[in-house]
């Protein structure tokens, strides 16, 4: 018998809420971006010297599959609020703080658990070594990133523990084509029997997203040029070592103006070999990005 | 413990992927001449050729940048062809150096400063 089955149900429940927190949190670290950058994939983009950027994403989530005997259906809304700032051409730092609702729906009882508070805040710094500007618009280049997740988030919205990920993106654009790359390892260092899944256990997870672009509108720039129109298609993929893998895909819309930024993002399943957590059903991503 | 060097393996090939080469220049045609002119530029405009401004909101980055060089009153990008035309207020003793490095600090890659 594991610890899990002999926690309390809705203890257990709660905890796996706050596991999809923290998995979630891991979903999006150091990666919360600048320009061409899909909704929920990293790219290799940040802020200029001294200029700030504050990213809100609204996220909608529905879990199913419950491995738990409740069996619960789980709606969560997962507000998101980064702000970003260039220390030097190739330096930023971001600082991540979500918030969350999140619905439990227990089958065959009647009634739901509403959780509701902040989860686990997160700093990170980005470091881009690596960029070849190749003429007016084309671009490629490679970011490393590394930092904490803290164990702020209240109650069980939290991990409670101090867990550290590093991870590494590559970005190319060329022409109206966009396309990165990214690989997220995050170190799990434990935390109560509650999170012990969702990439927030004694498990490591390594995340795997990539996103393709395609500028819609304008086909090219022009002095005129103030703003452009992304298609977006993201693969969004967390492997666990304790052997649970996820893969997400999904098409989305990105609005980007001189000094803001719109997206919608959705994200289906297309794999799932999940035993110790609840699977992801549906992901529906909005957001804006503000450069000040 | 087997899984998790596994992982460790999967992160480290990229990443050697990217450091093996890594002599390559991130700057691509940077003029680092200018950094070092510190002579003030003579007339009330110059126009500097920027590579890599690839979407809308990266672009911002450039014209906010030049203008907080003081003397800079306009900047104006042009996606297109890479052009970003400075205009200096009247009196404006504005160097090559400081548009240099207001490039520079926007993340992007200055590729040639023309005065008219």
């Amino acid at each position: 018998m594991n610890g899990r089955a002999r926690t309390h149900p809705l203890t257990w429940a709660r905890g796996r809420a706050a596991a999809v927190v923290a998995g979630l949190a891991v979903l999006v670290p150091a990666g919360l971006a600048r320009g061409q950058e899909a909704a929920n994939t990293p790219a290799a983009t940040q802020p200029g010297v001294g200029k700030w950027y504050l990213r809100q994403r609204l996220q909608y989530l529905s879990l199913g599959d419950d491995p738990a005997p409740e069996r619960r259906d789980i709606d969560m809304l997962v507000a998101t609020t980064a702000l970003s700032v260039g220390i030097t051409r190739e330096l930023s730092a971001t600082l991540t703080l979500p918030l969350t609702l999140s619905i439990e729906d227990p089958a065959g009882a009647a009634g739901t658990d509403t959780l509701w508070g902040a989860g686990d805040a997160s700093l990170s710094l980005k470091w881009r070594p690596f960029q070849w500007d190749l003429n007016p618009v084309d671009s490629v280049r490679v970011a490393f990133f590394a930092g904490v997740q803290a164990p702020t988030g209240s109650g069980d919205l939290g991990s409670h523990s101090w867990d550290p990920f590093a991870g590494v993106v590559f970005t190319s654009i060329l022409g109206r084509h966009g396309f990165n790359q990214a690989l997220t390892y995050s170190f799990n260092t434990g935390g109560d029997a509650f999170n012990a899944f969702a990439g927030d256990g004694p498990s490591d997870a390594l995340r795997y997203d990539t996103s393709y672009l395609f500028r819609l509108d304008p086909a090219a720039y022009t002095e005129g040029t103030t703003a452009a129109t992304y298609f977006t298609l993201e693969l969004h993929g967390l492997c666990e070592t304790n052997g649970d893998n996820e893969v997400l895909l999904g098409p989305g819309i990105l609005y980007e103006a001189r000094t803001f930024a719109l997206e919608a993002a959705i994200g289906f399943p297309i794999f799932r070999d999940v035993d110790r957590r609840p699977e992801i059903d549906l992901m529906v991503t909005l957001g804006f990005r503000i450069l000040f | 413990m087997n899984s998790r060097a596994v992982f460790l393996f999967m992160l480290a090939v990229p990443v050697s992927a990217v450091l093996l080469p890594g002599c390559a220049s991130s700057r691509g045609a940077f003029p680092t001449e200018s950094l070092a002119d510190t002579a003030t530029i003579t007339g009330s405009s110059a126009t500097l050729i920027v590579h890599g401004m690839s979407c809308p909101l990266c672009a911002s980055n450039v014209d906010t940048q030049l203008l907080t060089v003081p003397g800079v009153v306009s900047a104006n990008v042009n996606m297109g062809s890479g052009e970003v035309r400075v205009g200096f207020a009247p009196g404006a003793r504005v160097t090559r150096a400081q548009l240099a490095k207001a490039v520079d600090d926007s993340g992007f890659s200055l590729v040639e400063v023309r005065i008219p």
